[in-house]
Parts: structure tokens; sequence; C-alpha cells
């Protein structure tokens, strides 16, 4: 059935001349966007999410789609061409691809890059397909005591994959539980922390806290350093030959082993791809017999990297789609997109809208080979992509965030809200505080809050509800020892030490 | 303003996270305890109630906040200024963003803020481009470029910005902005 429609959705969309413009216009902006240092591919689907809000939800998830692929590609442009990583999850890849450039290969690196990522999003969307299905069926047997813990852990789990310590990402995130409070309670009708202001008995939309929090922060954030100017490319370096098909294929255990790593540390709540792109880097220089090339410009270096970033876009919207979970910031902030067309991930979503979950899959392989068409087609002007004064795209940015803020309800209260989360973003940043727990804290609040009074309803009140729930129970512990983990770490290498030079003579 | 300068150091970073937090925290108490309607649906019948909630999550930023805040002071009081501020330029010398930054994210934001109040008197086109064309001249202008280009180059970028916004969401997508 899930095939069937998967298939009924690629042709639709390839039959549809609006469906293939918006997959083209999303990733070319995609790349241009992902290869610009400074705008994340976070920060690149929130500033386009707006765009999204009049297309038909499968419009619009082919199009965040073909953003979303299409930046993470990007990122390695700048890594590669520049020494300066688009996106963290890039951030390996200018290990040995600014080296490649140097000597005068930097377009064999980049098709490298192009490859391996392509490779690296098939499969890891071919994981997507396999797994998705089954925990959906697991967490359709799933309870509110369940769903409970599930919340917790999703929150505790993403507060621990947040740059910074996890009780100050947790804290974080307990501000975001207070912001998806804000309104009139679904039960009882009872206002919370409105203030008494009408703009904030509607709630606070996801959409404008994302363009604040990962927009227009960003903004303020990069501001200042505008005088700077970015390292010139060398053209001469895309004029050499690209690799051939023979020596592409030679790398097949390089791409294998960097997607199946980025599927499954993308599909870990919150572990993302730059952790997923660290392993991959780290498993490759094991696997290598001439280690000492890592960093001087070794191929696997750039194409096991590259894959495991791809492929862990897969693995992210795992735990996203299944669950109810975002896997990291960006899915949090296409989970916004798809609230907005009043589709809630989660399990019921593969039961009861199997059509759209089909045509997610279409998009992503859609969003895949058109990254892959246009990255060959677009090689030799990327240069001129990154000469693009940073100044006038955030001046840009900072206009499209109003606009995008106020599109959501056609309301200004939306662009203060946007403005005052920006403002949010930016003193997070001052105090080195992550910002995403805030997001992950306003999708998980409305769950973890139904579910946890559905709970102690079913118990008559009583807290012992979870306890006869071995899955609450072990998901509980799991986020005890997440939070507890980073507090006694510090004490038990302190421990080893002292031990250490006791025993020393 | 030094002191929130330099928040990059760990024992001000703390105090200002717990003091962040911690007034969160106050704030969001208070409203909660003083919303008659809400608290008198908690402990009342088989439902918790939308209390609940509110009350836990406030108790664990308030203890938080408070953690932060006594650590931080203690950081403070303990660590010999000298050491605090050697510590701080070894582990990050870039931590502390210059006051430059917070001037221009200031200046930012009160601009954008007053961007709303703009579009509705003057209308989209015409607020926009008043908006970027002066954030663009002035940050040409610091990259080093002559006046008269940076007013140029400004205003022509700035009425283009406007333009490509105002076809893509007015004219194709039809938001009545």
């Amino acid at each position: 059935m899930l095939i069937d429609s998967f298939f009924t959705s690629l042709l639709a969309t390839l039959a549809s001349p609006w469906g293939v413009t918006l997959a083209v216009l999303g990733t070319l902006l995609g790349i241009v966007l992902g290869a610009l240092p400074g705008v994340s591919s976070t920060m690149a689907l929130a500033i386009l999410l707006p765009l999204s809000f009049g297309m038909t939800p499968e419009l619009a998830i082919l199009f965040l789609l073909c953003v979303f692929v299409a930046s993470v590609y990007g990122g390695s442009i700048s890594a590669i061409l520049i020494n300066i990583p688009g996106t963290p999850g890039a951030i390996v890849t200018q290990l040995d691809g600014h080296p490649l450039a140097r000597q005068g290969r930097a377009k064999e690196a980049l098709v490298y890059a192009l490859v391996a990522s392509s490779v690296g999003g098939v499969i890891g969307l071919v994981l997507l397909v396999l797994i998705a299905p089954l925990l959906a069926s697991v967490a359709m047997q799933f309870r509110s005591p369940e769903f409970t813990a599930i919340a917790v852990f999703g929150l505790v789990l993403l507060a621990y994959a947040s740059p910074g310590s996890t009780v100050r990402g947790l804290l974080v995130g307990a501000i975001g539980l207070l912001c998806g409070m804000v309104g009139f309670d679904a039960l009882t009708d009872v206002s919370r922390f409105t203030f008494d202001s009408r703009s904030l008995q509607g709630g606070i939309e996801l959409v404008p806290l994302c363009v604040g929090l990962f927009g227009l922060a960003e903004v303020l954030r990069h501001l200042h350093a505008l005088r700077q100017r970015r390292p010139d490319v060398d053209m001469a370096t895309l004029h050499s030959p690209a690799p051939k098909f023979g020596a592409l294929a030679k790398r097949w255990a390089s791409m294998l082993r960097g997607s199946f790593i980025g599927a499954l540390v993308g599909a870990i709540p919150a572990a993302g791809s730059a952790i997923a792109v660290a392993i991959a880097y780290a498993q490759e220089m094991r696997f290598s017999r001439r280690p000492e090339r890592f960093g001087q410009g070794a191929i696997e270096g750039v194409v096991a990297p590259e894959a495991a970033n791809s492929s862990s876009i897969g693995g992210t919207l795992i735990p996203m789609m299944t669950l109810g979970v975002p896997g990291d910031a960006i899915t949090a902030v296409l989970m916004g997109s798809l609230l907005i067309h009043g589709l809630r991930p989660g399990p019921l979503l593969f039961a009861e809208n199997p059509g759209f979950v089909g045509s997610l899959y279409a998009g992503f392989l859609l969003a895949l080979l058109l990254t892959l068409a246009l990255g060959l087609v677009l090689m030799r002007w990327l240069p001129w992509i990154l000469r693009i004064p940073n100044h006038m795209l955030l001046i840009g940015i900072a206009l499209l965030c109003v606009v995008g803020a106020y599109a959501i309800r056609n309301n200004m209260a939306d662009v203060y809200i946007m403005l005052f989360f920006g403002a949010v973003g930016y003193v997070l940043y001052l105090l080195s505080l992550p910002t995403a727990p805030l997001a992950f804290g306003l999708i998980l609040g409305p769950l973890l809050e139904e579910n946890l009074r559905r709970s102690l309803l079913l118990g008559r009140g009583s807290w012992d509800v979870f306890l006869h729930s071995p899955i609450a129970m072990g998901l509980f512990g799991l986020s005890l020892v997440a939070i507890v983990l980073p507090l006694l770490a510090p004490l038990w290498v302190r421990l080893g030490e002292d031990i250490k030079r006791a025993r020393t003579p | 303003m030094r002191f929130l300068l330099r928040l990059g150091r760990t024992p001000r970073r703390d105090l200002a996270c717990g003091l962040l937090f911690g007034a969160v925290a106050v704030v969001g108490l208070i409203e909660v305890t003083t919303n008659a309607r809400l608290m008198d649906t908690f402990g009342r019948g088989p439902d918790p109630g939308p209390a609940l909630l509110p009350l836990i999550v406030l108790s664990l930023l308030l203890t938080g906040g408070a953690v932060l805040l006594l650590k931080g002071l203690a950081g403070w009081t303990f660590t010999p200024p000298e050491a605090d501020e050697k510590d701080a330029v070894e582990k990050d010398p870039t931590e502390t963003p210059p006051p430059s930054q917070h001037l221009h994210a200031i200046a930012l934001l009160a601009s954008l803020a007053v961007l709303p109040v703009m579009i509705s008197w003057l209308g989209f086109l015409l607020a926009s481009t008043l908006f970027a064309a002066p954030w663009l001249i002035w940050l040409e202008y610091r990259r080093g470029v002559s006046r008269r280009r940076a007013l140029l180059l400004g205003v022509v970028v700035a009425a283009l910005l406007a333009i490509a916004l105002h076809v893509v969401f007015v004219t194709l997508l039809g938001i009545a902005i």
C-alpha cells in the first residue's frame, strides 16, 4: 500500500509542472543557501518555510525536502572550495576536501562529495522506508504512560546532545515547554501565561519561534562580522577533470560504511549529522591502509562523511515520523510545516495518512535525484554563488523573516513574536545556551501534557500507572542516566586520575 | 553594562543564566498562582488539571536557576579575578563578542520592530525599501566601499530585495501585507 502511494506520488509530481518547478526551485535555493557560510540547513529551512504555507501538504513537504537535501550537499561546497563549512554537517568534509582543492582537484572533490551524498541519501531513504513502518507499528501499541515517557526521554536526549551542559539544555527546554502552554488549555478552556494579551490567547506557533530562533537570531549574530571578506575561489581548480565512473565506483565501500553510520546515528534523536560525520570519518581512518593521508587530501575523507551527512537525513526522519519526536533542529522545523498543514507526525500518520507518507518518500527521492543533477550542472558556477555578498543576504533574510512570520496568519502579532524569539535566540547565544531545546520543548510540550494528564486519569490520580509500564520506566531510567552522566563524568575522570597518581611512585 | 559584555566568563555566565531561569520561573509562578480559574482546577477531580505541568516545570526551572545562581556566586567569590580572567582567555579568546556586535543586533531589532508600523503606513514595497536601504548602505560602507558607491548599491539592492519579496509573497502567494 505504501509502495503504491510512493509510486503514485512520484508519478503525480513528475507529471505536474508546478510540482517539478517547486522541486527545482527548492533544490537551487538549497544548494545556494547551503553553500553560503553562515546559513545552516536549519536556517535555510526556517526562512523558506513560510513559502510553503499556501501549498498542499504534499507540495510543501516536497519543496522543503528539496531545500533540506540540497543544502546538505551545498554545505560541502564552501567546505571544499574556501575551507569554511556551509553547514555543521560539512565540518569534517573540509579536512580533506580543501587540501584536494589546493592541489587543483576541487572539481574531483566536489563530484565525489555530490555522488557520495546522493548514494548516502538513497541508503538513508531505504532504511527510513524499511524501519519507519516497523517502529510505527510498535508505537501503535503504546498508551499514554509510554508516550509521556517518550516525550520526557526525547526532551532529555535532545538537551543532552545540544552544545553545552545537559542541565542547561534541559532548562532551556523547560522554557520551551512553558511556551507550548501559552493560550487556552484544550480540555478546560482556562487561559495560561497570556498576561491578559489577546495576541497570546491563540498560543505561540512553532513557525514564528523557529523563524526567530534559527533565522533572525543567526542574522543578529553574524551582522557585525560582515567586514571580513571571504577568501576568493581559484577558478582554475574547477576546470580539472571530473572523476570517471570507474573511479567513483571504486569508493563503494567508503560510501556504504558512511551511509550506514549516518543513517543509524541520525536515527538516534538529537545525535544529528555533525556526530554522524565525525564517526564516519574516524571509522574511515581506521579502515584505511594509509591513515596518514587523512587531512592531506584523502578521497575517502570526503566520501564517507558526505555519505554519512546525507544518509543521516533519512535517519533523523525516523523518530519524527514514527514517534513525533524531532530528530534534530532541522526536523523540528519540518515538523512545524506538517503541523501548519494539520498533520501531526507520529504512529497515527502511517495509519491515517499513508498517502502522505508515500509522497514524503517520493519527495525525498526526487530531492536526491535533483540535487545530483543540478549539482553536476551548476558545478562550474559555484564560485559565483560564494561571491554573493553576505550583508545583502542577511538583510534579505531579516526581511524574509518578517514577511514569513506575518504570512502564517496574516497577523502582525506573529511578527512581534518572531522578533521576541530572535532576541531570545541572541541572548541564549550570549549566555552560551543551546537554542534548539526551546523549539523541542514547544513541540513536545503538548504531547507531554496531553499524555501525562491522560495517564493520571487512567490511574485515577495515582502516579503508579507509570510503574506498571516497563517501557515507560525504562525510558525514565535512561532519561535519568542522560542527566546524571554528564554531572558524574568529570568526577569519575578526576577519581581515575587520582588513583593513577597514587599508584605512580 | 561591562558585566553584560563579559558574559563569556564562566562564573558570570552561571550568574546570568541563573538569573534568567530564576526570573522566568518567578514570573511564571506568579502568573499561575494568581490565576484563580487555573488554580481552582488543581487537585480537583480525576483530571490533574492544566496547572499541574506548569507547576512542575516552573519548580524545576526555579531549582535549576537557583543552583546555577549559587554556582555562579561561589565561583565569583572563590575564584581570584586574575585566575578567572586568565582561565577565560585560555579557554576561548573569542567567546566574548565585541560591543559593536550588540549595537548592531539591537539596532537591527529596533528597526525591524518599527517595520510593521511603517508597512501599515506606507505599504510593504516602500517600507521594506526604506528599512533595507540604510542598512545596506551602512554595511557596504563598513566594508570599505566609497560613500557614493555604497549609497548607490544600497538603494538599488534594497529596492530589488523589496520588489523580489513583493512579487513572491504578495503577487504569487497572495499574502495581504
